[in-house]
């Protein structure tokens, strides 16, 4: 039994789910961000969740707290959706190209068998001539001191470092972009 | 996603005819998911214009790109996909400032002013202190463009178009637990928002 009032995220769960069945509160659990891990995750959620209602009942507060969320969410569900205030599908169908888009798999003939065939040329003129010539590659880097080797490695994962920094850059970035404070 | 034209035809089937050559049936995939995409372009859009031109040009990548849907979401969140990262891209490429910009988290001026003056102007009778439905719809959705454009996009697709976690996953692109996370931070911004102005009940 919890004494304390409910936290908000209980409070919001509580609004969507409180009054549904035992086995959809435990599909819905997720709705409280802190959760445990996975395992042990059902039977703690539930708890948890019986633990809310139980405070619910007796906590006019956090009652008046989840009334309000679910008059909120009732009214932006009963919000007027926007409308296109012209003819849509006219528009795009006069402007649609004359060929038709491409089926999956019968636009290109020949799709899988070039699946397979690219990787075969490329392991063929890489491994053909690997194979002729391996003692010659195997003797490359008999010369080169340790130190090279090492110095290559560091450049191979400072370029991988690199890439994933621009990659969650970019991502910050399109975040950036939808204002969020 | 409800179908809008009461047209009972599936996905599959009506890709299907799309393929074979059937304009027809695309255009009612449009009618089927232009509400969704409606709200999508709206919530990220500022500019009339550009939302025209923007869910034209949805639907003409969509239609190009029909044959490589694989059917392993609905074909209404495939398409409200193509809309989100359509604006996001919109967006980059015009460095526009979305609608909703300036969102301080605090309740809005403008909306207690109306209350207030409602309020004050209305007199002491109930009738003219209740504000009617239509100006409560009014302020509640103020209160919602004055979000950041993320919050009202999964607001309105979580609450608006009931479109589950993984279904807006899949339109945003977002971690799930980002999508609760921002969901759970919409909802306190906007009951907070709404609450220095008036009791939610009446709503």
């Amino acid at each position: 039994m919890i004494t304390k009032h409910l936290s908000e995220e209980a409070i919001q769960w509580y609004a969507m789910h409180g009054n549904a069945e035992p086995g959809v509160q435990a599909g819905a659990e997720k709705e409280l961000q802190a959760g445990p891990e996975e395992g042990t995750q059902t039977q703690e959620y539930l708890e948890r969740d019986a633990d809310i209602i139980a405070h619910m009942l007796t906590c006019g507060s956090c009652q008046a707290r989840a009334t309000e969320y679910q008059s909120l969410f009732a009214a932006i569900g009963q919000q007027p959706a926007p409308l296109f205030d012209f003819d849509l599908a006219a528009a795009v169908l006069s402007q649609l190209p004359a060929t038709l888009p491409a089926k999956p798999g019968s636009a290109r003939p020949g799709n899988s068998a070039m699946t397979w065939l690219i990787p075969l040329i490329v392991i063929g003129a890489a491994g053909i001539p690997g194979y002729i010539f391996r003692k010659n590659i195997l003797g490359l880097f008999s010369g080169i001191s340790s130190m090279l080797i090492y110095l290559a490695m560091i450049t191979a994962v400072s370029v991988v470092v690199f890439q994933g920094m621009e990659t969650y850059k970019k991502y910050q970035r399109k975040i950036d972009a939808l204002n969020l404070y | 996603m409800k179908n809008k034209t009461g047209n009972h035809l599936t996905d599959s089937h009506l890709v299907d005819k799309v393929l074979r050559g059937d304009t027809h049936a695309f255009g009612l995939i449009i009618k089927n998911t232009e509400g969704l995409v409606a709200q999508i372009v709206y919530k990220m859009i500022g500019n009339p214009e550009d939302r025209k031109d923007i869910a034209q040009d949805v639907y003409l990548k969509a239609f190009s790109k029909l044959g490589g849907f694989r059917f392993q979401s609905k074909l209404s969140t495939w398409i409200a996909r193509i809309a989100y990262n359509t604006c996001l891209s919109w967006l980059e490429k015009k460095k526009l400032v979305f609608p909703g910009d300036g969102y301080d988290g605090q309740g809005t001026g403008e909306t207690m002013e109306r209350i207030s003056d409602r309020t004050v102007a209305g007199g002491h009778g109930e009738q003219e202190t209740l504000m009617s439905r239509k100006e409560l719809s009014v302020i509640l959705q103020g209160e919602i463009d004055r979000l950041p454009a993320i919050y009202k996009i999964l607001l309105t697709l979580y609450h608006q178009e009931e479109l589950s976690y993984a279904e807006i996953v899949e339109v945003t692109q977002l971690p799930e637990g980002t999508v609760k996370s921002y969901l759970f931070r919409a909802r306190k911004a906007l009951k907070d928002g709404l609450s220095v102005n008036y009791k939610m009940e009446e709503l």
